[in-house]
């Protein structure tokens, strides 16, 4: 297993450096802070909003006060209680649909693009039907005849967006897989499972990494769609729910904004902070997208202003 | 109905105009970096014409590729912002026929909105081969 | 060197790029001149300096780098040359044959469409008088003008490097910089371009400043050659010189380095060592550690360029008086 050990070993170097470069990202680090701080928020949904947020506590439609931090609702639910636990629903169910999104992608895609053949084509056809189908139509669809609970609206949001993801994967295994160390590996006589986690899946692992924040982005962003849209699990509390439950109530025609915009603005949020870091890992893979202010220019202009600095003599590569 | 259309339409492209700016700027900082690029500047053009012409043209391609894709979310983007903003449009009658469970109506939608999208796609794969002299055959 | 009439004069050029890692000299006091219709060969081993020299004559260094010195063309330093004189200066003055044609065309435009392009940055030209002027150039550089019109991709090797000839004669230029033209073609259509390039020249009169690791392809058509080691020159004179007794113990080695197809199969010389990495400030001599008549106290000062025969300079203390009286 020294291979296996030695593959470990450089992945975990390579790791070490861009875990340097990802905590020095600005972008980065809000990012996570902000899905951290949400997560714990959900976490901690019992100690923040003590009791059950879907009992009713006082007059309906109440403006934001020092009793209720955010208003009631129509219903007169706390709004502010309704906020925190959805954190809960909105970000498990979203993280739960983008992990299984980002597995099954990975998976078909690897399988496509590493078997080739009639297994690729099967694969690339069904890939193209389910990305040629708009998704929030079909997701619609699905969910008008299932029922309506939170595995199902799960099941549902994965079936309509895996396709993006595998054929993302697909297209960059492709590339990988024609390489030259994959086929050395393949006339050494190594056996196809080892070849695909030891060869071609560190090539892959940084694509991997930003398909599962987009998976995760969309699975909030979709859930609270559907949720929206009436076609969720009406009966949890979360931030799609709120939003259904506003809409119904004519929120917007009643003026009782609190109903809608704090849910809405932790959607926004949310997905905002899985973007960020989304970004932020596509910086660390490609330094080319950093913007132009890094050491380099700064060194040259403090030189300029007559601080010493070391000097090293060796010509830059592609010069 | 052309008035009403203001309000979701520049919904709509406020929140997409992001997404085609971050792949067209990654597109065109990875184009700028390509020798014709210092070919282009040590011939003397000028910068706008280097931008263009050799920059923006070449980036704008793997740009278009991810435009056929993008219509389908621009239908779906469609359905929720017609459904906020009461617009009677597709998104909100299929919306509707989901909710009465109307199935040939929902039938008949989704027919619509597939085949619209297919349509788009075949534009978009037409415009790209008008782009890239590379992939046509003589 | 004397020049018979100077076409550009370099003198003390420095060029450092802001890295990550610190700031890295690239090029460091590097001086010659090029007379009219001079061809300076400038030689020098992967990561010596030469692309970047090539580069910062016209300025298309990238942004992190810097450059000191005077280049002076025409009466004017380029390196302080606004931006419309620069851009009357770049292809009309000086112009660049890039290394891989195929990178440096534009794929999505004609050939035609790249040469008018050029032609029109720099002269009030109808496009149809710009277009009639294609044909004569593509004929020029051996390319039948039928296929204009052919985008880059459609083209073989050889007719590439052939367009981008085309393009760097289009404005007849004083002085054309070849950055390694040949290097990725095979060996019969290397010594086609280099003939045709020959002809050019004996036809139009330009001057060349031709950019290669392959000495023998410089040493042959060269008029003067240029070595350079580690950012800085080792050796520049007239190539004849130059090749016949070489002074620097790298021109030496690259020499003994090649084969001849006449002659005996000896034994091939091998330079020990590895290429620079130096890191820290200048430790004298650069090639001291792969030097084989290295003397103590060499690895203490830099050497400086001088004049060891009329015309024929060096950078080495071998041949530094004040240094052989230690």
């Amino acid at each position: 297993m020294s291979r296996a050990s030695a593959v470990l070993g450089a992945v975990r170097s390579v790791a070490r450096a861009g875990w340097a470069r990802l905590t020095s990202s600005k972008k980065a680090v809000f990012g996570a802070a902000v899905v951290l701080a949400l997560i714990v928020i959900g976490l901690l949904a019992p100690v923040i909003a003590p009791g059950n947020p879907a009992a009713v506590v006082g007059p309906q439609n109440l403006p934001p006060s020092a009793q209720h931090l955010l208003g009631t609702t129509g219903q007169g639910n706390d709004v502010f209680a309704q906020v925190v636990w959805g954190t809960r629903n909105s970000l498990a169910v979203g993280f739960l649909t983008g992990a299984v999104i980002a597995i099954a992608g990975t998976v078909i895609g690897l399988s496509a693009a590493f078997f080739g053949g009639w297994t690729d084509n099967v694969l690339t056809l069904l890939m193209n039907i389910f990305l040629v189908i708009p998704g929030l139509p079909l997701i619609v669809v699905m969910a008008a005849f299932l029922p309506r609970t939170t595995l199902s609206v799960s099941f549902v949001l994965a079936i309509a967006g895996w396709a993006g993801s595998a054929r993302v994967i697909r297209s960059q295994a492709l590339s990988v897989v024609r390489r030259d160390y994959v086929a050395a590996a393949t006339v050494i006589g190594e056996r196809s499972p080892r070849i695909i986690f030891f060869e071609v899946l560190p090539g892959l692992s940084s694509l991997i990494a930003t398909v599962l924040f987009g998976a995760i982005g969309y699975g909030i962003g979709s859930l609270a769609a559907l949720q929206f849209l009436g076609l969720g699990n009406l009966n949890t509390v979360s931030w799609g729910t709120i939003l259904y439950w506003a809409q119904n109530n004519s929120a917007l025609l009643q003026g009782t904004w609190w109903q809608f915009v704090p849910a809405g603005a932790c959607l926004a949020v949310a997905c905002a902070a899985i973007s960020m870091l989304n970004f932020a890992i596509d910086e660390v893979t490609n330094p080319r997208l950093r913007t132009i202010r890094d050491r380099g220019a700064r060194l040259l202009r403090r030189r300029a202003r007559g601080q010493a600095r070391p000097v090293r003599q060796e010509e830059p590569d592609a010069a | 109905m052309i008035v009403h259309a203001v309000l979701p339409v520049a919904t709509i492209v406020a929140v997409s105009v992001g997404n085609w700016l971050i792949v067209m700027r990654s597109s065109m900082i990875s184009v700028l970096s390509e020798d014709y690029i210092t070919m282009a500047t040590a011939k003397g053009l000028s910068p706008l014409r280097i931008a263009l012409n050799y920059g923006a043209r070449n980036a704008l391609l793997p740009v278009t590729t991810s435009a056929g894709i993008a219509v389908g979310f621009i239908v779906s983007g469609a359905l929720l912002t017609e459904v906020v903003f009461s617009y009677s449009g597709v998104g909100y009658l299929l919306y509707t026929a989901v909710e009465g469970l109307d199935y040939p109506l929902i039938q008949g939608l989704l027919l619509i909105i597939t085949v619209g999208v297919l349509g788009a796609n075949l534009l978009v794969d037409l415009a790209y081969v008008l782009l890239d002299p590379r992939v046509r055959r003589p | 060197m004397p020049p018979s009439e100077t076409v550009l004069d370099v003198q003390g050029l420095n060029v450092e790029f802001g890295t990550a890692g610190g700031i890295v000299r690239a090029v460091t006091d590097v001086s010659f001149s090029i007379g009219r219709g001079e061809v300076l060969g400038l030689v020098g081993e992967s990561g010596s300096g030469k692309s970047t020299v090539a580069h910062a004559l016209i300025r298309v260094l990238p942004r992190s780098a810097r450059c000191t010195g005077a280049v002076t063309f025409g009466g004017a330093n380029v390196l302080a040359m606004s931006s419309a004189q620069l851009r009357r200066y770049r292809w009309e003055g000086v112009s660049l044959v890039m290394q891989g044609a195929m990178n440096a065309l534009n794929p999505v435009l004609t050939i035609e469409a790249q040469i008018v392009d050029a032609i029109r940055a720099h002269r009030r030209v109808s496009r149809r008088a710009a277009l009639a002027s294609v044909g004569d150039l593509l004929e020029l550089v051996g390319i039948d003008p039928g296929r204009r019109r052919a985008y880059p991709h459609e083209l073989s090797g050889g007719m590439r490097q052939r367009c981008v000839i085309a393009i760097a004669l289009a404005l007849e230029p004083d002085l054309v910089i070849m950055d390694e033209p040949t290097t990725a073609l095979d060996v019969v259509v290397q010594r086609s371009i280099m003939d045709e390039i020959d002809r050019l020249r004996a036809q139009l009169g330009f001057s060349v400043l031709l950019i290669s690791h392959d000495l023998d392809l410089v040493a042959e058509r060269a008029t003067h050659l240029a070595i350079m080691y580690a950012g800085r020159l080792a050796e520049i004179g007239p190539a004849a010189r130059v090749v016949a007794s070489p002074l620097h113990p790298y021109t030496e080695a690259l020499l003994s380095s090649t084969m001849t197809v006449d002659g005996d199969v000896g034994r091939l010389a091998e330079l020990p060592g590895k290429p620079p990495d130096l890191t820290g400030p200048d430790a004298g001599c650069a090639f001291f550690p792969r030097c084989a008549r290295a003397r103590p106290g060499h690895d203490e000062v830099v050497p400086a360029l001088l004049e060891s025969e009329p015309g024929h300079y060096v950078a080495c203390h071998l041949y530094d008086d004040r240094v052989a009286a230690r």
